[in-house]
């Protein structure tokens, strides 16, 4: 039994002192501790550590079965190589993974580069609508300016025209007027020749000749009535002011015109009518109503819409 | 009687100890296969492109491990078919990262013509992965 016992206790010191050696061998295997350093590296890096955490936990598998299964020089060998292929391959698969993420951040850079490349051609083709439809306002404003500016040109050629014509005409009035009192002028001559010759007292040639030579006649034209009308018309008011200032307590003398055309009752009445609208506004000019004459002629050749006033002395 | 007991137990021990020591290793049929399979699969991932040095290593490691079995000497050959097997995976992890580095690097530089075609300036990096 004392022997038995003896036998036990030197079996369990046999086995400390083998678990004693391969803990001792462990801790001084310098491939042990070179690739437990590499692995520690890996773990506690702040990049790579958490990235493959399947391959680290390989790698201290095969780390343990180093320390538990290479205590003999011929498996020593064959573990180290285990566990030096696993801590490569753990560092490989976390740089792998640390490249993947890369690319998927160039991928989004990438993808923000078209994005921005295209909001900028937008922006640019905004700007350059915006810049034509500019262009094409002023254009639009530009032509209605001018021509705005070919009416107005347009209306003024007209309205010269017009008064061209206006002037022409009343220039040929004035003209035939001017003639008619020539003759008039050669009538009462050739009369006074006549009452002289025939022993008429020469009182009575110097009464008709200075009369004809001292009437001054004032043209309203055209522009005095309206068509048809008896009515005077602005222009017309402003020769009625001419001609009262004109008449100064001498005798005035209306002769108002119809244009040809129409029956000649009517052309007469509406030269009357003209003659006695000229005489009111005479009148209402402070012109002394004994001292004008009305006379309407109706159509005369060579006359045309308007009046004649002579003042004289007489 | 004690002493015909001890002398059987002693027989007893001495053949099966014998028969423990001479019983043959079986063919590492499995481990070879798995070997196998992962220098293969080293192959197609283009690890004699990315990963050469350890796909060579890989491959002599699993003709090693077929010279062995060749031998009969299935001990070795199981640690060579190990060895083969984990190497392939290395070879494997290798090739990755080369191919996940060159399409990096392409797109870098694709990212770099783009912005330049498209005179697009360069946003500020943001805090990320080296």
């Amino acid at each position: 039994m004392i022997a038995a016992i003896r036998r036990q206790r030197w079996v369990i010191a046999a086995l400390l002192g083998a678990v004693c050696a391969g803990a001792w061998a462990a801790k001084d295997d310098p491939d042990y501790d070179r690739l437990r350093g590499e692995l520690n590296r890996l773990a506690s890096d702040r990049t790579l550590g958490t990235l493959a955490p399947a391959e680290i936990a390989l790698a201290e598998q095969a780390l343990n079965n180093l320390v538990e299964f290479g205590g003999k020089r011929k498996l020593h060998d064959h573990y180290v190589f285990l566990a030096d292929q696993r801590v490569k391959i753990a560092y490989a698969a976390a740089q792998a993974v640390t490249q993947e993420r890369k690319l998927q951040a160039l991928d989004r850079e990438h993808d923000q580069i078209l994005i921005a490349a295209s909001r900028r051609d937008a922006e640019q083709a905004r700007m350059e609508l915006e810049r034509q439809r500019i262009q094409s306002l002023a254009q639009q404003e530009e032509a209605d300016r001018l021509r705005a500016e070919a009416d107005d040109a347009r209306t003024q050629t007209e309205q010269t025209a017009k008064q061209a014509e206006t002037a022409k005409k009343q220039a040929a009035q004035a003209r035939k007027l001017a003639d008619a009192q020539a003759r008039e002028a050669e009538l009462a001559r050739k009369e006074a020749a006549l009452l002289a010759a025939s022993g008429a007292g020469p009182a009575a040639s110097k009464s008709t000749a200075p009369a004809a030579v001292k009437a001054v006649s004032i043209v309203l034209g055209e522009s005095t009535f309206a068509p048809g009308q008896f009515a005077l018309k602005p222009a017309g008011s402003a020769q009625i002011a001419k001609i009262a200032a004109a008449a100064g307590g001498k005798s005035v003398r209306i002769e108002a015109y119809a244009n040809d055309g129409g029956s000649a009752k009517a052309n007469a009445t509406l030269s009357q009518q003209r003659a006695h609208a000229i005489r009111d506004a005479l009148i209402g000019a402070g012109v002394p109503a004994k001292s004008i004459v009305v006379v309407g002629v109706g159509t005369k050749p060579g006359a045309s819409r308007g009046a004649v006033a002579s003042i004289s002395d007489h | 009687m004690t002493k015909r007991r001890t002398i059987a137990w002693i027989t007893f021990s001495f053949f099966a100890i014998g028969a423990v020591g001479c019983a043959q290793t079986k063919p590492p049929l499995a481990e070879m296969q798995e070997a196998t399979r992962s220098v293969d699969a080293a192959r197609d991932a283009g690890a004699a492109t990315y990963a050469s040095a350890e796909f060579h290593g890989a491959q002599e490691r699993l003709g090693q491990a077929r010279a062995a079995m060749r031998q009969e000497d299935y001990d070795l050959a199981t640690q060579f078919a190990d060895e083969a097997q984990v190497a392939g995976v290395l070879a494997q992890a290798r090739a990755r990262l080369g191919k996940d580095r060159e399409r990096v690097d392409a797109r870098a530089r694709e990212n770099e013509r783009l912005r330049n075609d498209l005179s697009v300036p360069v946003e500020p990096k943001q805090e990320g992965f080296q």
